[in-house]
């Protein structure tokens, strides 16, 4: 019975989402007709939860698609083999490779998980989700262009990421054996490698590689972008009602800013090809060791990436690696802040 | 119970068909609505309207799914089952995060963002705030390593008078300028009295090479200096940092008023958001402008205004001001953002 009422309640929601996208496809122009009642706070919280929503799209299909290649196209084994094995240079592997995938963490957050589920180590995977959205070129280029007259901020963005990269990839590396990934490797690979390293998927009826890769993005888009469309949300209520002036009041102070400083690029959620731009808006108002620790903390940890962090690796886990990002954030721009800038 | 599967699976594909191709649709509205550019910059576009087209083939393709599971074999033997949750409640809400923005998105319509958000966001005053503080933070730079607090508290940074010359030196004594300024810049040609005051008035330092190159630029001029949509940051920062050469010129500027609560009932801004790559990062920049008639324009107007630029004191900085000379109401700007400018600085000045 139950069954049967849910598919009545589907099918009666399906119809009338149905109807309301033909509505609006024939006639766009009948809602904006509607005289609404004046919610300006509400129509700012549109423009900008769309607008970040807009913005992610690109990064977290793109993220979808590579997924799904490496799902259906490339081998354990490749992967295996094109990961250094000594720790170090892992890590210093995994720092470069975002000049090669210049994403922000929407698009990194499903490669890097499908990298780690096809045998990419944990420490190298995390390097490259905390490294890969600050050392690349768009970055670095946007990051310059905000702060064109003060490019040591530039060089100590770039210089910070990677010690952050290298002192949590190590620690990760001594400390945490065990798969730390939320999904079964079983469930989230259920490609059979075969003596010869062939792939072999099963999939048995899907015609072609390419059609298989289709099925996994759209069902990759749903699961990842749940999260992506909940800290959207919740980002664009902060960004729309809650008054920087007021947030801004609470963090000075030589350490009470590098800690506002952290919470407030986590609950701004900003892409890091954006952010160097709201930090330097900040310039009067915030030392330069701050805005560092604003710049190198968001793009690592904020509300949109944990959690879809959340939906890739198990609590606990993400919870120790909130951890470690916070104190050697702060830790490298206190030394930076002091001994450079 | 292998039917309620079936169903089950196709039920999903077609949810996820009609969402993906209403995203689509959204952003194919917006597209010919022209109002992508409500939500983000002209750069970003190539990337969203890319997006829709994917979000297309993989939505078309999930249809194709629906079809498939309906009307074909079973699907058991996919290892890769990516329904996450049987729970209706469960489900319905995670697809309602999806239908929610599209729900926005054709109800609310798209609005020019204006003072209520540049109120939020908080207005930037002197767009010039990073170029001083690098100049005199490069003054204090000895010290400012001996002790960090003081690059922390807020305003110890800021005067940023120091790296700027005053005023009243050109006028002061032409002799001994033109031997400082033959001496330290010897450009082949013979430079006239004359350039040689203006190259001491607009003396950059190691930070401000394109800002004082710009800012000479904007004062030889004779016509009123002309903060264009383009370039509408750096153009102001130019003025802002040279502030002092430029007291008594005319300046021109449009945007849409706004006030804070503690301003003179003269005063009030005129402003213009500034994003980079979506509406979430942008920022308000503005002018105060001091005029008899302030009162005649409420918050939100879009006005240009032809004014006597100034000096005032606005929450103990000093800041540049407009005395209005003309104020003429237009109609909003086609794009509601400026944009950062990426080219060479003196293609700002023709």
């Amino acid at each position: 019975m139950r069954s049967f009422g849910s598919q009545w309640g589907i099918n009666l929601f399906f119809i009338a989402l149905m109807s309301f996208m033909v509505v609006i496809f024939l006639h766009p122009s009948v809602f904006s007709d509607l005289s609404m009642p004046d919610l300006t706070l509400l129509r700012s919280f549109k423009t900008m939860f769309i607008s970040i929503i807009l913005e992610a799209f690109p990064f977290i299909l793109f993220g979808v698609l590579v997924s799904s290649f490496l799902q259906i196209f490339v081998s354990e084994k490749w992967i295996r083999k094109l990961v250094p094995s000594n720790p170090l240079l892992g890590i210093l592997f995994a720092c470069v490779l975002g000049i090669l995938f210049p994403v922000c963490e929407c698009g990194l957050i499903p490669v890097v998980r499908r990298l780690i589920a096809k045998g990419m180590p944990l420490y190298v995977g995390v390097v490259f989700i905390l490294v890969g959205p600050i050392v690349n070129p768009i970055v670095y280029a946007a990051t310059y262009i905000a702060f064109r007259t003060r490019p040591e901020m530039v060089y100590a963005r770039m210089g910070l990421a990677l010690f952050v990269g290298l002192v949590i990839g190590l620690v990760l590396f001594t400390f945490v054996r065990k798969n730390q990934l939320k999904t079964s490797q079983s469930t989230l690979y259920s490609s059979v490698s075969t003596e010869d390293g062939k792939i072999e998927h099963q999939h048995k009826r899907s015609s072609s590689k390419i059609t298989q890769m289709l099925e996994h993005a759209g069902s990759e888009f749903f699961e990842m972008g749940k999260y992506l469309m909940f800290g959207s949300i919740i980002t664009a209520a902060i960004q729309a009602f809650v008054p920087r002036s007021d947030l801004v009041d609470i963090g000075q102070g030589a350490i009470t800013s590098h800690v506002f400083m952290m919470g407030f690029a986590y609950i701004l959620s900003l892409c890091s090809t954006s952010d160097a731009f709201v930090a330097s808006s900040f310039v009067n108002t915030f030392s330069a060791g701050s805005l560092l620790t604003f710049m190198v903390f968001g793009p690592m940890l904020d509300l949109k990436g944990s959690l879809m962090l959340l939906s890739v690796f198990k609590t606990r886990f993400v919870l120790t690696l909130a951890f470690l990002i916070v104190i050697t954030v702060s830790l490298g721009s206190f030394l930076i802040e002091r001994f450079y800038l | 119970m292998e039917f309620e599967e079936e169903r089950s699976y196709t039920f999903h594909y077609i949810l996820r068909a009609v969402i993906m191709l209403g995203l689509t649709f959204y952003i194919v509205h917006l597209v010919k609505t022209d109002s992508l550019l409500y939500y983000i910059a002209p750069r970003m576009m190539i990337y969203v309207k890319i997006a829709a087209l994917l979000l297309f083939v993989v939505a078309v393709y999930q249809g194709f799914l629906a079809v498939k599971s309906r009307f074909g074999e079973n699907q058991e033997d996919c290892g890769c089952d990516h329904v996450p949750s049987r729970s209706i409640g469960v489900n319905m809400f995670i697809y309602s995060l999806f239908v929610f923005p599209l729900l926005l998105g054709f109800f609310l319509p798209d609005t020019v963002m204006g003072s209520d958000v540049a109120s939020i966001k908080g207005m930037n005053l002197s767009a010039t705030g990073m170029v001083k503080t690098a100049a005199a933070a490069a003054l204090k730079s000895d010290n400012a390593k001996k002790n960090v607090s003081s690059t922390v508290n807020p305003f110890s940074v800021t005067a940023g008078d120091s790296a700027l010359i005053s005023p009243s030196t050109p006028a002061a004594d032409q002799g001994t300028m033109a031997s400082t300024g033959s001496s330290t810049k010897s450009l082949g040609t013979p430079l006239s009295a004359e350039d040689i005051k203006l190259q001491e008035m607009f003396k950059p330092d190691e930070y401000t090479e394109d800002y004082s190159k710009l800012a000479l630029k904007l004062y030889k001029k004779k016509a009123p200096i002309t903060i264009k949509e383009e370039g509408f940051m750096e153009l102001l920062t130019a003025v802002d940092l040279y502030m002092d050469n430029f007291v008594g010129k005319k300046m021109i500027v449009s945007g849409f008023i706004y006030r804070e609560d503690d301003m003179a009932p003269n005063q009030f801004v005129v402003s213009r958001l500034a994003m980079q790559c979506c509406s979430a990062d942008s920022s308000p920049y503005g002018v105060v402008v001091e005029s008899n008639k302030s009162k005649d324009f409420p918050k939100d107007t879009w006005v240009t205004i032809t004014g006597t630029i100034g000096k005032t004191v606005y929450n103990k900085n000093t800041i540049m001001k407009l005395d209005a000379v003309k104020i003429e109401k237009i109609k909003a700007s086609k794009t509601p953002y400026v944009y950062p400018y990426f080219d060479d600085f003196s293609n700002l000045v023709k």
